[in-house]
């Protein structure tokens, strides 16, 4: 499953440059296994003329028109997903005082408020699905940040910044683990957490594409 | 990151956190941070990469290495 998610004001100037067709995941002719990874996708036909925009855009100014954070087909197909949770799952969005990110990179957007958008957003996708938004909770070391909390109880999984690109497929995912009555993990993996008699932190860092 | 976080959810002693980089560049730096997904367990920077579950757990369930 790969949704991505792109945060509404970085979103408007992609849109500005780029054709909407080109922004999203591209369908090829490829079929994952029986062809090289290299392998370009096949032009359905040729243009050989030229093609002025539909829409005349502006470059400066940024909008804050929000934009959904899924097409209609994925949002689809993440409700199926939610429709599977076995129990009810709480996402708890935490604010706090933000570290400043790098020079360059879109400082303009407003990561708590997308964070809390972002969230609320995916939890109206099922109603097994709550929100709760907190400021500086205790159990987060920074901001913004979010805990999957399967039937409203920490299991001390969080997700820190903004989830969007791919990493909102992790979000994705830690929902439906949350929502299962029994680990997806194998028997043998389970018995092996079972036997850890120490507190292991395990920090994954990512970024969004 | 998925399996960080199913280990999490499968047992209380575990916990698991997804960072987004380039909002924590300072945290990134620390950890080295140059590749990712790049695995941090007891914050000890371990390795870089996605790998299957079993090998996940035996780098993880591994005394930490300092």
């Amino acid at each position: 499953m790969s949704i991505q998610l792109t945060p509404a004001s970085t979103a408007a100037s992609i849109a500005a440059s780029e054709q909407r067709s080109s922004w999203w995941p591209q369908l090829t002719h490829q079929t994952p296994g029986t062809e090289p990874i290299g392998a370009v996708p096949t032009p359905i036909r040729e243009i050989s003329r030229p093609l002025p925009p539909s829409v005349r855009r502006s470059m400066c100014g940024r909008t804050t028109v929000a934009m959904a954070i899924f097409r209609p087909e994925d949002e689809a197909r993440v409700r199926e997903l939610f429709a599977e949770l076995e129990r009810p799952v709480e996402l708890l969005v935490a604010h706090g005082p933000e570290e400043t990110p790098l020079p360059g990179a879109a400082r303009d957007i407003d990561f708590a408020a997308e964070t809390e958008r972002v969230v609320r957003e995916l939890a109206e996708l099922a109603p097994s699905l709550s929100v709760r938004v907190e400021e500086e909770p205790p159990g987060f070391e920074r901001y913004p940040a979010v805990a999957v909390r399967p039937e409203g109880k920490d299991a001390g999984v969080r997700y820190y910044g903004l989830p969007w690109g791919y990493e909102l497929g992790s979000l994705i995912g830690a929902v439906r683990e949350a929502g299962r009555a029994e680990s997806s993990l194998s028997a043998e993996s389970l018995e092996r957490l079972a036997a850890l008699d120490r507190d292991v932190s395990i920090d994954v860092f990512v970024t969004p594409t | 990151m998925l399996l960080a976080y199913k280990a999490a959810f499968a047992s209380p002693r575990v916990r698991a956190a997804a960072i987004e980089s380039t909002e924590f560049p300072a945290l990134a730096d620390a950890m080295e941070v140059y590749a990712v997904p790049r695995i941090v367990v007891d914050g000890v920077p371990q390795w870089d990469g996605s790998v299957p579950e079993r090998v996940f757990l035996d780098r993880v369930l591994a005394p930490t290495m300092t």
